[in-house]
């Protein structure tokens, strides 16, 4: 089992959802073939998902259950026995759903449906987990709530954690690779070294571009270049390199290489 | 514990029946039931003998009626009323339950985990059946219990048979409610437009089969939601209008309105199962 997190992005269409139902086994009349762990998913569909803890879609939940039954069906099936008051709470807590435990799910906010829905979707500790569309309609503080929840994920064990989001900077955040998916097929498979960042620079036009000759750049047009910066040492001596040529520059942002290589393959202006 | 169908279906069907319990769908409906059902209770207890009157001409007068006739009226009055409530409550339960989930998207949560689509689909029968089942039992105990208080004694044998008859047709209206649901994807005219499309297809086939029939037989075998109440009541239903006969079914009669029954819940499994569970894709 690959042990690495993938996003795969794309414009609306492009068959990322449907790519996941057919991993998740929701779909089961496509053409090709889906194997999960050297196993069809056609043939056999529940020792497959047995595998896979899927989110699909943005489901709205039933109404009239709390979070706690919702959770307690979700580890009944994948189990296969009743759930244990204390995992299920203390799974509760770590979606910070624990003192809404008892409210029927019409009550809660859009954002918590959705961390209750990423919460189903990891129930049994599953080796493959798939969230399409994990981060939307949340908070600043659902997002960060996500990100550490990945990240518990990740150092539990070893697993395949696969997200498609428009969200392009938690997609680069997080993500050791990224699937560029247009049109049904793959544009571009891009394995993400490290943790780093661009940083574009806007400029008025009068730099040589060989100033950044020891960093990775990305000519994005006149007077504008992306540099990709690693850390902070990297940082600070990019503004080094600024300060002593005497570049003068109008605008910096910060993007990560997911919204940079999105941007060119779907041909955006940068 | 490794899954087994059983577990999965007792443990959804639990689970979708809570869902229904708390849903406001399942307190009107409740309330509405017992309210006709105490509005009967009312009229039966204070009002059955001056109902019996309105249909005896006014030139004969009856001082009083030998009970086993005043229990079949009362049995008639209240089965009438009760032949149309399981398929208003199958319209409630069953005529939403998969559309609303393939349109809320709730059915993912289900679909991606070790449950097969007939895993599912059994338990939302058996939740809708059992829902529909709990709020018409509310009437037959509230019919029950007014029989009791009326005559001070226990109903007889033919209401275990009627009450064993109301669950074979609350379990194929269920059944029609949920075909329909799988057919037109939206949930929210369900209801209505399942109580109308049963009501028009039960009446073309009592059309169609009456008239390759006699017209006896034909009544019978056409009618077969009527058919419940011929069973129960073990009378012509019509006696009062055509023939004042209380004369019973015959065996092969009631027989043959239950096999109409199980023929409507073959063809309604038979949709049910080709619409939903072949459908390649659950969107």
């Amino acid at each position: 089992m690959e042990n690495s997190i993938i996003g795969i992005v794309g414009p609306n269409g492009s068959g990322k959802s449907t790519l996941l139902k057919i991993i998740s086994g929701c779909v089961d009349d496509f053409e090709g073939t889906s194997f999960v762990d050297g196993i069809s998913i056609v043939e056999n569909h529940k020792e497959c998902v047995r595998k896979v803890g899927a989110l699909i879609e943005n489901p709205w939940l039933y109404s009239y259950v709390n979070s706690y039954e919702m959770l307690e069906i979700a580890y009944k099936l994948r189990k296969g026995e009743n759930g244990n008051r204390i995992e299920i709470e203390s799974n509760l807590e770590s979606l910070g759903l624990l003192s809404k435990k008892n409210v029927p799910l019409r009550d809660l906010s859009s954002g918590e449906k959705k961390r209750l829905s990423i919460g189903l979707a990891v129930v049994g500790s599953p080796d493959i987990i798939i969230l399409d569309e994990p981060t939307d309609n949340m908070d600043a503080m659902g997002v960060d709530m996500f990100e550490n929840l990945i990240n518990k994920l990740k150092s539990e064990k070893e697993r395949l954690i696969i997200i498609t989001s428009h969200d392009l900077n938690i997609i680069g955040k997080i993500c050791s690779r990224i699937i560029f998916l247009v049109g049904g097929e793959i544009r571009e498979d891009l394995e993400l070294d490290g943790h780093g960042y661009y940083l574009v620079l806007y400029t008025d036009g009068n730099f040589n571009p060989e100033s950044f000759e020891n960093y990775k750049t990305d000519h994005q047009g006149i007077g504008k270049i992306a540099v990709w910066i690693e850390n902070e040492q990297m940082l600070n001596s990019f503004f080094n390199t600024i300060t002593e040529k005497g570049i003068r520059v109008k605008n910096i942002e910060k993007i990560t290489r997911a919204e940079l290589e999105y941007k060119k393959i779907m041909g955006l202006k940068q | 514990m490794a899954n087994n169908m059983f577990w999965n279906v007792k443990s959804m069907a639990i689970f979708f029946l809570k869902n229904y319990r708390k849903s406001n769908a399942f307190k009107y409906i409740f309330s509405l039931f017992l309210f006709i059902s105490l509005l009967m209770a009312i009229l039966s207890i204070f009002f059955l003998r001056s109902i019996v009157d309105e249909f005896i001409p006014t030139s004969i007068k009856i001082a009083h009626y030998p009970t086993p006739i005043l229990q079949d009226i009362y049995n008639f009055a209240w089965a009438s009323i009760a032949i149309y409530l399981p398929v208003l409550a199958a319209s409630f339960f069953g005529s939403t339950s998969l559309s609303s989930d393939i349109e809320s998207k709730n059915i993912y949560h289900f679909m991606t985990m070790p449950v097969s689509k007939e895993e599912y689909l059994l338990s939302k029968v058996l939740s809708c059946y059992i829902a529909s089942v709990m709020s018409v039992f509310l009437f037959l105990a509230v019919q029950f219990i007014t029989y009791m208080i009326i005559f001070r004694s226990f109903p007889n044998f033919s209401f275990v048979n009627y009450v064993l008859v109301m669950f074979l047709i609350i379990f194929t209206d269920t059944i029609g409610a949920m075909a329909f649901s799988s057919i037109v994807k939206k949930g929210s005219y369900s209801p209505i437009g399942f109580i109308v499309v049963f009501l028009l297809i039960t009446n073309i086939v009592s059309l169609l089969i009456s008239g390759m029939t006699t017209l006896d037989d034909g009544y019978i075998i056409t009618n077969a939601q009527r058919v419940a109440f011929l069973i129960f009541l073990n009378i012509d239903p019509y006696f009062m209008v055509f023939t004042g006969s209380l004369s019973g079914l015959s065996l092969n009669v009631e027989l043959l309105s239950i096999y109409i029954q199980i023929g409507y819940t073959v063809v309604f499994s038979f949709i049910l199962y080709t619409v939903f569970l072949r459908r390649g894709e659950i969107s």
